[in-house]
């Protein structure tokens, strides 16, 4: 038990890092790749979604950030925190992510989409479970594990997104 | 005849001397304090365990008496002996003789280094006893410490995760170019 005492702090600790130098490696690599798609000169044979694509892959990764700073800030046991916040953010992301994935529905590692779906659903349920019914660190520690693993698959569903992307530009460079 | 009432007069006046004579109870107490084998070196925010002895064999009543106990950091500027770190005050019955283990709680702001603990007993009298032992505040494992080993922890993951994805998709771009 004391084992464990020692280390829910530091599964947690290490967890919130994770998400949050994850966060900024998404922020920072869509934010760059957008900004040189904008200054930079249109790309010969881009299509028209692929600007409109980047958006909302930013849209997706600022709403994952704002999400996890808002859960610092709402208090426990708030059902508003779960119907204005939690609901939304979750419904929105897999909205976006299932967005995405339609414009490269061959091509597009459907096993990455289904992890990250099944992780916001996992990581909606664990965060009522840990805020209303059993909040005790362990539960934290947990919500914590799960949101960093999220996280992980986010950053690998962008770079597989941007992959693509580049794929298909390189291929339609190519062409023209 | 006067001579015996000399004898009789130096007597009374003797004995009399004696009945003012300043007799103190506490005359014959003996105190000592034994810090406990494992609490010789301790952390800070850790306990100190300690023996408090007392023997009082002219004692014949059972008396209350006040014991304070103090940790005192001699290091420290505040002060000519060192400035009291922490205190507890404890009330003790005691007869002819006591022996029991007490403990106080070291500061977790406290820093390393030699600590006196030092045990204070007065009655509700004219006893006041001052007793003391030495013990060492080791330097303890620091707490930012530990979060600087579990962030370059988490960054090392998540540098070598990230490095390793770049890696594997610039070469899979560059086989497309290739191609």
């Amino acid at each position: 038990m004391n084992y464990l005492n020692t280390l829910i702090p530091i599964v947690t600790l290490a967890s919130e890092f994770i998400q949050h130098a994850f966060g900024i490696v998404h922020a920072g690599f869509i934010i760059t790749i957008f900004l040189s798609q904008i200054m930079g000169e249109k790309k010969a044979g881009a299509k028209k979604h692929e600007h409109a694509d980047l958006l909302i892959l930013l849209a997706m990764v600022t709403i994952v950030g704002a999400w996890r700073i808002t859960e610092y800030f709402s208090n426990f046991e708030d059902p508003w925190y779960q119907i204005f916040i939690n609901l939304p953010a979750t419904f929105f992301v897999i909205f976006f992510a299932s967005h995405l994935v339609s414009h490269y529905k061959k091509s597009f590692s459907k096993q990455i989409y289904n992890q990250l779906v099944w992780l916001l659903v996992i990581n909606f349920f664990i965060d009522i479970a840990y805020r209303i019914l059993y909040p005790v660190g362990a539960m934290g520690a947990l919500e914590s594990g799960v949101q960093a693993i999220q996280t992980i698959n986010l950053y690998f569903f962008v770079m597989h997104y941007l992959h693509l992307s580049s794929k298909n530009e390189i291929k339609n460079a190519k062409k023209h | 005849m006067q001579k015996n009432i000399k004898k009789i007069f130096s007597c009374f006046v003797l004995l009399g001397s004696f009945l003012f004579l300043p007799f103190s109870k506490a005359g014959a107490i003996n105190l000592a304090v034994r810090i406990n084998d494992e609490s010789t070196q301790i952390i800070a925010g850790d306990r100190v365990s300690f023996e408090v002895d007392i023997k009082w064999p002219e004692n014949s009543t059972r008396q209350d008496l006040r014991v304070e106990y103090q940790i005192i950091d001699p290091s420290s500027d505040d002060g000519y002996e060192g400035s009291v770190i922490a205190s507890a005050k404890v009330l003790r019955a005691v007869e002819t003789q006591t022996s029991y283990l007490d403990y106080i709680v070291v500061p977790e702001n406290a820093d390393s280094g030699k600590k006196v603990l030092k045990v204070v007993i007065e009655d509700y009298k004219d006893l006041n006893k001052e007793i003391f032992a030495t013990f060492n505040v080791l330097k303890g494992a620091n707490q930012i410490e530990n979060y600087f080993y579990i962030l370059i922890g988490a960054m090392g993951f998540v540098v070598i995760l990230v490095v390793a994805e770049l890696f594997v998709l610039s070469r899979k771009l560059d086989r497309v170019a290739k191609k």
